[in-house]
């Protein structure tokens, strides 16, 4: 298996193909692209662990297309690579959400260790259909440098099951007309070591719920809201 | 009507608002009226038979006697016949600005002088505090002109300052990008485990493309510095053209059309004049990024050569109009802004000038206006 999938979006070519020969001989997988709609589709059609995000680019700017890539895929961590830093736009890409701004010309053995990290960060999936919650969820968790998926409904939290191995999975109990039960049971066959945390709004449910699993299936089960300190004891 | 006059002008006299004085030859009050009483504040006992010198300070109180000679002897007046501003003296010793107007009169075989005499006081007040107040009013003007001064220096200051930024900014970026590729195609060679000689080849070029374009950058910035004098020649319309479209990388997705008349010849210089078409080629293609067409076009019109590159592109927005031949202006991601600036600078030093169509989401047309080429 490939160290990482990672996404280059430069509108230089020269610094593209370089990136991705130095990834390559490195054992990851990447995929070039030179302007914010093409990385876009790219990142429709395709899982990728990081993106790679030049600042200035014709059409978009870095910091929205990371803004749109979250949307799309919101587990790929952005690291930024510009000409401008100090300037507006490091600041923008990190409100955004990229965890690194780094200069160009940019110290490579640097950049590697960054890339290293955000391929090897722990991978949380979010199913729930209240979107702010998983909005909250996300930016919290991706502060702590963990990647995050986010999936609205059953059918899309048991797809991204299978797409992927998650460390820590959040479950809602109700899921719009779809039964959080039925995510879990599919993380616990596909990767029985994943910590898994059911959260309702009715803890008596969530409760009753949970013990339709043998022990240890589940983590524990959370009452929304959720306080900061249950968050804390999910990370830890 | 004899007595009837005299009474008339003894009332006259009595109601004046000026002071009326009149003085024999040797200077000697004969009379004075009411007006007079009040404004020197004297009995008409303590007057009539003084010397007049009385009611003036020094030094005129002093040298009275000796005008009134003077004038006997000479007939040169001072006063006389003219009127003049002088200093009055009261009774209490203070002195007070006057108009006094003398003339002399002839009675019953002897000479007398009538003084009239008008208390300009509050006229001299009222000019003091004019001067005054217009003396403020210079002061006040010099501070504000001092002040105005001061922040207009300020202004230039964090302007030169904020265009350094920019300069510095734009350059940063143009430069740094391109070390980037190198540093990168460094790191590769360096740490590749067994690159293939294909693989080695590629990283060298680039490496020798991305040095050239920082050596652009560094050119730009002298070119603007300072633009040599143009070498004014016979520049070959049809051939510049074709020259500064070859050497502008143009993406498949963008047309680009050639019209130019046979033998169309300028009088310019020859390289000058391929950094302006290579320029505007260069706009061209960068507003039409999503694809569309180039026109390039050069016809002869009269004595003058008519050279446009209209696009079918993003078009200018009209904030943006009036800037772009500014120095370090411009609405590309890369780019320094020194383009269309250079052009500008270029074409008014061999005898032409730029001008511009556009409409938003339509495209751009620029016109080169240049001097037809005579033979001789």
């Amino acid at each position: 298996m490939a160290a990482g999938r990672i996404l280059i979006v430069d509108d230089d070519e020269d610094i593209r193909a370089n990136f991705s020969d130095i990834l390559c001989e490195l054992g990851y997988e990447t995929s070039l692209a030179g302007d914010g709609e093409s990385a876009l589709q790219l990142v429709r059609e395709k899982e990728y662990d990081v993106v790679l995000l030049d600042y200035q680019m014709p059409g978009m700017d870095g910091a929205t297309l990371y803004d749109a890539i979250k949307k799309v895929r919101p587990s790929i961590a952005g690291i930024m690579v510009t000409a401008w830093a100090g300037s507006d736009g490091a600041q923008r890409a990190r409100d955004a959400g990229t965890w690194e701004v780094l200069r160009k010309p940019v110290d490579i053995a640097e950049l590697l260790g960054k890339i290293q990290l955000a391929t090897a960060a722990p991978l949380v999936l979010v199913v729930d259909d209240d979107h702010a919650f998983c909005q909250m969820l996300w930016r919290l968790l991706n502060e702590r440098r963990f990647r995050v998926a986010i999936a609205h409904t059953e059918e899309d939290g048991i797809r991204q099951v299978s797409n992927s191995e998650y460390q820590v999975a959040i479950v809602d109990l109700k899921l719009g007309q779809g039964d959080g039960v039925n995510v879990i049971r599919r993380i616990q066959q596909a990767v029985p070591s994943t910590k898994t945390f059911l959260v309702s709004g009715n803890l008596r449910n969530a409760i009753s719920a949970s013990q339709e699993f043998e022990e240890a299936v589940i983590e524990a089960v959370l009452e929304k809201p959720l306080k900061l300190e249950s968050i804390n004891r999910m990370l830890g | 009507m004899e007595p009837l006059s005299r009474a008339v002008l003894a009332a006259v006299l009595k109601a004046a608002v000026d002071a009326i004085v009149l003085i024999d030859a040797r200077g000697i009050i004969q009379s004075v009226n009411t007006a007079a009483l009040v404004m020197f504040g004297y009995n008409r006992e303590e007057l009539v038979g003084s010397n007049v010198s009385m009611l003036m300070p020094s030094p005129y109180h002093e040298e009275h006697d000796q005008y009134l000679q003077n004038f006997h002897a000479t007939g040169d007046a001072k006063i006389i016949g003219i009127g003049r501003e002088v200093e009055a003296r009261r009774a209490d010793g203070k002195t007070f600005p006057i108009h006094l107007a003398v003339s002399r009169v002839e009675a019953e075989g002897e000479v007398f002088f009538t003084g009239i005499i008008r208390d300009i006081s509050d006229l001299k007040n009222t000019e003091a505090k004019l001067a005054q107040a217009n003396e403020e009013l210079e002061n006040r003007v010099k501070e504000r002109t001092r002040q105005l001064e001061q922040t207009q220096a300020e202004l230039i200051k964090s302007e030169k300052l904020a265009t350094l930024g920019h300069v510095s900014g734009g350059i940063a970026h143009e430069i740094r990008n391109p070390l980037n590729a190198v540093r990168t195609s460094v790191y590769y060679l360096r740490n590749a485990k067994s690159p293939s000689e294909e693989k080695v080849a590629e990283h060298l070029k680039r490496i020798d493309r991305q040095v050239s374009l920082i050596d652009n950058v560094i050119t730009a910035l002298s070119d603007i510095a300072r633009l040599p004098e143009p070498a004014t020649n016979r520049c070959d319309i049809p051939q510049l053209l074709t020259e500064a479209i070859g050497s502008v990388t143009l993406p498949s997705r963008l047309q680009i059309e050639l019209e130019v008349d046979d033998g169309l010849q300028a009088d310019a210089d020859p390289n000058q004049l391929s950094i302006v078409f290579r320029n505007l080629i260069r706009n061209a293609r960068d507003a039409t990024s999503a694809g569309g067409t180039i026109r390039v076009s050069g016809t002869v019109d009269g004595k003058s050569v008519l050279v446009s590159v209209a696009d079918t592109g993003v078009g200018i927005r009209d904030e943006d109009m009036k800037r772009i031949t500014e120095p370090l202006y411009s609405t590309k991601p890369r780019g320094m802004g020194l383009g269309l600036a250079i052009c500008t600078a270029i074409l008014q030093k061999n005898h032409g000038h730029l001008s511009v169509e556009s409409l938003l989401d339509e495209g751009t047309t620029f016109h080169v206006h240049l001097k037809k080429y005579l033979e001789g």
